[in-house]
């Protein structure tokens, strides 16, 4: 892992496109700014990792869908109207 | 297992793909029995999620999005994406849980979808879905039949679409 000191203030850039800055330090709380393109998702670490833990269980989960159910298989039209 | 062709046109592009399978960006989304769906990965069959609509767990349920999910997603002003929610099966097959947290955007009219992950929420990953002794979901308690009937007619829709 690399490792860097920064300020307050002071801002370190990985690659060409995203920049974090250190906005604040104050005891153990640390206030970050993060510019990044849109394509890359920046969440709290343990969101992240909650979510994904759920995405695997689910779509591991969804083999057992018993037949009943997958025989009914129909192609949903892609011009949906938002339900609301 | 079931093969099924699916035209390019009908197929959805996840830019970002769904958090933890970000190698996989092309699904289709398929209607099963109601009210179930599948997006279904085009490039691997083993990858798929079952998805519900929240609004039928949650008749309010509404979700923040940012400005890059929205330029991600393609949507003009005004426009609303429609979400849907993860569902967990349990050992048995039966569906368990819904993730309410991190739902999935598609923007039908550009075949676009992304999962959303809003920074601050008060809804869970694991919404306990209500089933029944035998397994099937308990989706119609009178305080539902509201957004239920919005369902009956969002289905109507994608239906009628397909001819």
């Amino acid at each position: 892992m690399l490792i860097l000191t920064r300020r307050s203030g002071e801002a370190i850039t990985i690659g060409a496109d995203i920049e974090l800055t250190v906005l604040e330090v104050s005891g153990d709380h640390v206030r970050l700014g993060i510019q990044a393109p849109r394509q890359v998702p920046v969440l709290r670490k343990e969101l992240r990792e909650e979510v994904e833990r759920e995405n695997r269980l689910a779509a591991s989960s969804q083999g057992r869908l018993p037949l009943r159910l997958a025989g009914t298989l129909r192609r949903a039209g892609i011009q949906g109207v938002p339900s609301r | 297992m079931e093969q099924v062709e699916v035209p390019e046109e009908e197929i959805l592009v996840f830019p970002r793909g769904v958090v933890g399978f970000e190698e996989y960006g092309r699904y289709a989304l398929f209607q099963l029995e109601d009210p179930m769906y599948l997006l279904q990965a085009v490039d691997d069959p083993d990858v798929g999620f079952l998805l519900l609509k929240p609004q039928l767990v949650e008749p309010s349920y509404q979700v923040p999005l940012s400005r890059d999910d929205r330029v991600l997603l393609g949507l003009r002003s005004g426009e609303q994406p429609e979400l849907l929610s993860i569902v967990t099966l349990s050992k048995d097959g039966n569906p368990e849980t819904v993730n309410l947290r991190a739902p999935v955007a598609i923007n039908f009219s550009r075949g676009l979808g992304t999962q959303i992950i809003p920074q601050e929420s008060s809804y869970p990953v694991r919404y306990s879905l209500p089933v029944s002794p035998d397994g099937t979901l308990q989706l119609d308690p009178p305080e539902a039949r509201h957004a239920s009937a919005g369902r009956r007619n969002g289905s109507q829709d994608l239906e009628a679409s397909r001819c």
